[in-house]
């Protein structure tokens, strides 16, 4: 269709107003039909000689036999040919063709004979006339020349009507319209003059051709003539209004002229000039008519256009793309939505396929809605998904229907896409955290429960449904239903609760229940919250079901692991009491029993010394002396065993002790063993500390006493006592410059009975040491020693409570200072 | 026999002290006058004048008791609470003489009402001048009511 001039292209794409083209359509028919019943109505009068039928118009010349034959050939093939889009047969359309060749060619035949002055016998062909049969005819039986011409146009027309070409168009319709011509001046001779015959055709038969020669052009409504008075054009309208008076007012303006004239109701002159006069005023009037029509329309056009040039803006502004594209998707119209959607321009797209953004695997879908459109359904917010430019995937929800003209057919199918991706992107996260609520549920074994209090229906997740051992769906949803399931024992006091938080709108319980499948008895913590309608009213109780039962099963097994543990503390505890209340008695016979027998050594060895000491022999002596001293050390080991085994089982008695004043009067005490040497002794300021001061005594008598005596080989001892900061907490130390030890038996120092040096060279039991450390362990603190042979001890230590002994330095400080 | 007054009364079940204690007593010339008593109920007899010791008076009351603590059949607890329960007793002058130094037994003594609570030195030299030291005290320094007024005041309040 390219390059057709475009005024062609108008006139063949045509919208008709099925109304006029039914009407067009009888108008066809009738003309068929009428020709035919004529051609038969005057062979009946040829065949029966009567001229009455033949000529029909009394006076007027007869219809000649084979000018009814062709009437009634091309009657026959109009009438097969009538519908275009109806199917014929072919051998029908055959025979439409044959009669109407043969009508053409009588025609020809008869024109030749006028114009070569033969006689071709073809006027007697199937009657021969005689002369009275044939009243004003040139020649009998031998019809006239314009009725010649007639056929021949109208057959040849009939012939050329399917042909759908630029050559057989133009002749198909220009050659009814001369035949019309023609036979308007056979119709003119009859009615300007009906005694006398100047064309000697029939009148009838003139008519006839003319009435057939616009059949013939109405007979197709796609093109030409037919498709002008068919069509919803203006020029449609004009066409039919004007077309009838065009044809009719100069017929009888002529006729009153002639006829006016002839009975000399007025001159040749006036004649003219009226009928001039009358002609302009008619055509004046209808060019006028015409004119008004014309500007009408225009303005309703231009009214319309405004509307269609709003109606593209809102298009062109539309935030949803708006795609007009063929009944076979080739896109027509392309707004800048589309664009923004598609990522194609409208230049891009347009006269392409839409397929070009359909993926590849959705083109049935395509197919599938272009067959929906096709049966004139619509579709409705259609998700789908379409591909940009980019190749990117995009989801659209697409609103398709059919386009239609006012006859009412499918033109074209219009489509209007929405970008969901967003909204499909949420939904998708809305199902994503759907799922994982669902999975985190099933996991915890809770789930949700929505209970609707005024109408009671209680809707459970699947999981909560789970947990009591139903399955999704089968629980019932009544309160009744729910109570059902719990432990009688706990349902009154879970009652109370749903009770008392109707009021305060918090709902939190425990119960049991007794699962409905297997009837396994669950732990079930709820909570919940109520929702209140304005008035207060409680409407529904929103929440969480979870099933805790084995936490509910760990927790009673801590339980019964404690009670056990208790227990066995308390077993441990009655033990240990009874070991030490046996220590305890054996402490008491130690101190009783051993030490008596020692005494009576030291005292009956004394006795000999002092009764018989003169008849001994000095070396007697000697060992009495021995055995003294030995029973002495005995006693002194036995005090300080007894003493180390009464620390363990001494409770303290804490109070807050200024360690200086300790370490004063443990110095009053050792004054006797410092007589006769050089002790220097360096005490600094010491912490108040809480501690049980008469323990903390022995620790310091302990300490100091070593000193003193592992400094006596010094001609000037040096003692010191002291604090210092190790980490934030004090240490106290007891340092001297005596024998001093090998750091690697420092691990044996505080053992009880270790001793680092000989009796001879130091006395002591071995406990002292145990001793201290026992005492310092029990107020939870630490001693250790530094040391080095010859060079002097060091013994430091902390007690347990540090923080303190810190502070109490800061405030006997301050004291101090004021 | 000529009943010379009892001045001290040594209880005590180990020979071996008895001989040691009495040996420090005869130093200082105070043994004379000593009954030994050699378990807690025989001590009982002794002060209360029953059983064996029945011939003996209230009126002539020993100015003295040592006690040891740890003797057969009663032990010493027992006497001293029998001894200071009983008015006619309560006011003889008893010192603890023991081994032991366990604090319980010097709160319970004390608590108990005993005079004085003294545990035996190992070393004979100290034993004997403690022994020598209480008989001092308690015999000659400290001052006792006469024997007689006491029984009065005994019957009297008796009564």
């Amino acid at each position: 269709m390219n390059g057709s001039p475009l005024f062609l292209t108008d006139l063949v794409t045509n919208v008709c107003d099925p109304r006029i083209l039914r009407r067009l359509n009888q108008f066809v028919s009738c003309c068929c039909a009428l020709a035919i019943l004529f051609g038969l109505w005057v062979l009946t009068g040829w065949m029966f000689h009567l001229t009455w039928m033949k000529s029909i118009v009394p006076g007027q010349v007869a219809v000649k036999a084979n000018a009814a034959t062709c009437f009634i050939f091309l009657g026959l093939a109009l009438w097969i040919l009538r519908k275009e889009d109806s199917p014929i047969a072919p051998a029908w359309r055959l025979a439409a063709k044959a009669a109407a060749f043969i009508a053409g060619v009588v025609g020809l035949l008869s024109l030749l004979e006028y114009a070569a002055g033969l006689d071709l016998g073809i006027d007697q062909l199937l009657f021969t006339p005689g002369p009275k049969d044939i009243p004003g005819s040139v020649r009998p039986g031998l019809m006239s020349p314009l009725a010649a011409f007639g056929f021949f146009g109208l057959g040849s027309t009939l012939l050329l009507l399917d042909v759908k070409s630029k050559l057989a168009r133009w002749p198909a319709q220009l050659l009814p319209c001369v035949v019309a011509i023609a036979a308007m001046f056979g119709i003119m001779d009859f009615v300007l003059d009906p005694i006398t015959t100047h064309t000697y055709i029939s009148p009838v038969t003139a008519s006839i051709l003319f009435l057939f020669s616009f059949g013939l052009m109405f007979a197709r409504a796609d093109w030409g003539l037919g498709a002008l008075v068919a069509g919803v054009t203006q020029g449609g309208t004009l066409t039919r209004r004007l077309l009838p008076a065009a044809i009719l007012v100069p017929l009888v303006i002529g006729w009153l002229r002639w006829n006016g004239q002839n009975i000399g109701l007025y001159s040749n002159w006036t004649g003219v000039s009226l009928m001039t006069v009358i002609s302009i005023l008619l055509l004046s009037g209808l060019t006028a008519l015409s004119g008004f029509t014309l500007a009408r329309n225009e303005r309703e056009r231009q009214r319309g256009q405004e509307t269609v040039d709003r109606l593209a803006a809102m298009v062109e502004c539309s935030d949803v793309a708006i795609i007009g594209k063929t009944t076979d998707g080739v896109v027509t119209s392309w707004n800048p939505a589309a664009e923004a959607i598609y990522g194609y321009s409208a230049r891009e797209i347009v006269g392409k396929s839409i397929s070009t953004v359909i993926p590849a695997n959705r083109r049935e879908e395509f197919d599938t809605i272009l067959e929906k459109i096709r049966r004139g359904q619509r579709i409705s917010h259609y998700e789908t998904t379409r591909v940009r430019k980019d190749g990117q995937a995009v989801s659209v929800s697409l609103s398709v229907s059919p386009v239609k003209d006012k006859a009412g057919n499918l033109v074209g199918v219009s489509t209007i896409a929405r970008d969901i991706t967003e909204r499909k992107r949420a939904e998708e996260e809305l199902q994503l955290s759907r799922e994982r609520l669902a999975l985190a549920q099933k996991a915890a074994h809770s789930g949700t429960f929505d209970w609707d209090i005024q109408n009671n229906v209680n809707h459970w997740s699947p999981e909560v449904e789970e947990v009591h051992g139903i399955a999704p769906g089968k629980f019932g949803g009544t309160y009744e239903d729910w109570e059902a399931l719990v432990v009688p024992e706990d349902l009154v006091v879970a009652k109370k609760g749903i009770e008392e938080s109707l009021k305060t709108g918090e709902f939190a319980g425990e119960w049991r229940i007794r699962r409905r499948n297997d009837g396994e008895i669950r732990w079930i913590t709820a909570r919940a919250k109520v929702v209140f309608d304005d008035n207060g009213k409680p409407q529904r109780m929103l929440g969480l079901n979870m099933d805790v039962t084995a936490r509910k099963r760990a927790e009673e097994e801590v339980r019964r692991l404690n009670r056990e543990l208790e227990q066995r503390v308390i077993q441990r505890t009655a033990q240990l009491e009874a070991a030490n209340k046996e220590l305890e008695a054996f402490t008491y016979s130690v101190s009783h029993d051993l030490r008596a027998p020692l005494r009576h050594i030291s005292g009956f060895s004394k006795l000999l010394t002092e009764e018989y000491g003169s008849a001994l022999a000095p070396e007697a002596k000697h060992h009495l002396q021995r055995i003294q001293e030995g029973t002495r050390r005995m006693g002194l080991l036995v005090d300080d065993l007894l003493n180390l085994g009464r620390i363990g089982r001494h409770e303290l008695r804490l109070q807050i002790t200024g360690l200086n004043s300790v370490v004063d009067e443990t110095l009053f005490d050792l004054k006797e063993d410092c007589e006769g040497r050089q002790v220097e002794w360096k005490i600094g300021t010491l912490p108040f500390v809480e501690c049980d001061p008469a323990l903390m005594k022995q620790v310091f008598q302990n300490l100091l006493s070593n000193a003193v005596k592992f400094t006596h080989p010094r001609s000037q001892a040096v003692i010191e006592v002291g604090q210092k900061d190790e980490d934030g907490s004090a240490v106290v130390f007891v340092r001297d410059n005596g024998v001093g030890f090998n750091m690697k038996y420092a691990d044996k120092l505080f053992g009880v009975f270790q001793r680092l040096h000989r009796p001879e060279d130091f006395e002591g039991t071995g406990v002292g040491l145990a001793t201290v450390q026992r005492i310092i362990q029990k107020h939870g603190g630490r001693i250790w020693a530094e040391a080095e042979l010859g060079k002097g001890a060091t013994f430091f230590f902390t007690l347990g409570t540090s923080e303190k002994t810190e502070l109490k330095t800061n405030a006997a400080t301050a004291g101090d200072k004021a | 026999m000529t009943q010379r007054q009892i001045e001290i009364l040594l209880v005590e079940d180990n020979p071996d002290d008895v001989e040691l204690t009495l040996h420090a007593l005869r130093k200082e010339k105070l043994a004379n006058s000593i009954h030994v008593a050699r378990d807690g109920e025989e001590a009982l007899e002794f002060l209360f004048c029953n059983g064996i010791h029945a011939d003996r008076s209230f009126e002539e009351p020993p100015r003295l008791v040592l006690l040891d603590l740890k003797l057969p059949k009663v032990d010493g607890m027992e006497v001293l609470q029998r001894l200071k329960a009983d008015p006619r007793t309560k006011a003889i002058p008893v010192v603890i003489l023991t081994s032991s130094k366990e604090e319980r037994d010097l709160v319970k003594g004390y608590g108990l009402g005993v005079n004085s609570y003294i545990q035996k030195p190992v070393d004979f030299e100290q034993f004997r001048d403690t022994i020598k030291n209480v008989g001092l005290y308690w015999l000659v320094i400290n001052q006792l009511p006469l024997v007689n007024s006491l029984a009065q005041a005994v019957s009297t309040t008796t009564k």
